[in-house]
């Protein structure tokens, strides 16, 4: 069975990122094949899609993958290189409404170079950030890009019930303070 | 990059890429929204340094976004239950860390540089360059959430603590 990305402890950030770039190959089929604001909406979730992974990869992996094997900075060099044509080429897109002669010529475009260069990141960065970092460390950087693409919550916050206990609550920070001075006095007079 | 923190940080930065509203594409919008999480990301590491810090605030809570909702002149009126659910997340002092950060570079600057060997980065050697520096793109996102006279009510809330805290780290660290 393959292996997919499943968020729990152990997860591997090489799997996490090879499991966005086949989302993304998705992405850029539902554009393709639906049409009117179907496609529009499409194109939307790809943009995002997109920068949120590329800014992940940019804060948390290549910076490891720089240190990670020799030569490094010049696979990583060449990533962002890519990254950057083809931010250019999105940018283009995004100036256009989807119903324009343009639109879809151009898409394909940006679909080649990204596809490229997701191919590329896996073969020539990602196989050897594998090989070369342990597992606990791969593990890590997972959480900090789930953390990196976390949306905001949908809940309230557990103490929060209603709309007027926000409005009251609103010098909780200060408790925060206070509470984290007594914390730390306590542990320091043990010191 | 604790996730411990991060509905704090998702919340706060929706909340400043709403109150200074991105330019006008899909692009603009996501890669605004990049620049205010990075911030906010950098914001909350200073503002709650260790995993008890962290784990303190949120269980108490960070303390929603009322006063800032009204500090920007929203008339948010009767708020739906979704949009009263991340506005509780919304944490006051570091959107105002974050406002000051996104429209001075030097202080982002020295703010990444003291969070460097955070607890939150888990050990790695996490980078900051969509704040630090911005590109042609960036800077065309977010024109207000980098205009310096358009968030300076906001950051000038709490900018005291943070320079403090940015002077603190300092001569801990001389």
């Amino acid at each position: 069975m393959a292996e997919r990305a499943h968020g729990g402890a152990d997860e591997n950030v090489v799997t996490l990122l090879k499991e966005q770039h086949r989302q993304i190959r998705e992405l850029f089929e539902q554009v393709e094949t639906a049409e009117g604001e179907g496609r529009r909406e499409a194109f939307r979730k790809l943009v995002r899609m997109l920068a949120v992974h590329e800014t992940a990869e940019e804060e948390v992996v290549h910076p490891t993958a720089r240190r990670a094997f020799p030569g490094g900075d010049r696979v990583v060099d060449d990533r962002l290189r890519e990254e950057r044509e083809a931010k250019e080429v999105l940018s283009e897109l995004d100036g256009m409404d989807v119903d324009d002669p343009d639109f879809m010529p151009t898409l394909r475009a940006l679909r080649d170079d990204v596809l490229a260069h997701a191919d590329s990141e896996e073969r020539l960065e990602f196989s050897r950030l594998q090989e070369e970092t342990e597992p606990r460390m791969l593990a890590r950087m997972a959480k900090a890009v789930r953390a990196a693409e976390a949306v905001a919550p949908t809940h309230p916050h557990p103490g929060v019930e209603s709309a007027t206990k926000n409005l009251v609550l609103g010098p909780v920070t200060a408790l925060v303070d206070r509470a984290r001075d007594a914390v730390r006095k306590a542990m320091g007079d043990r010191h | 990059m604790s996730a411990d923190l991060s509905p704090l940080i998702a919340a706060t930065a929706q909340w400043l890429t709403r109150a200074y509203a991105p330019g006008g594409g899909a692009l603009d919008s996501v890669l605004a929204g990049a620049q205010a999480r990075q911030a906010v990301t950098v914001a909350a590491w200073l503002r709650y340094p260790t995993v008890l810090d962290a784990g303190l605030v949120m269980v108490a809570g960070p303390g929603g976004s009322a006063r800032l909702d009204w500090l920007a002149g929203a008339d948010l009126g009767e708020t739906d239950e979704a949009d009263h659910a991340w506005r509780t997340w919304v944490d006051e002092a570091v959107a105002s860390w974050a406002a000051a950060l996104l429209s001075d570079r030097r202080l982002a600057a020295a703010a990444v540089a003291a969070v460097g060997d955070s607890d939150h980065a888990l050990g790695l050697p996490v980078e900051f360059r969509r704040l630090t520096a911005p590109d042609a793109h960036d800077g065309r996102a977010a024109p207000l959430l980098r205009h310096p006279d358009l968030v300076a009510s906001l950051a000038g809330l709490h900018r005291a603590e943070l320079l403090g805290r940015l002077d603190a780290g300092h001569e801990h660290a001389a």
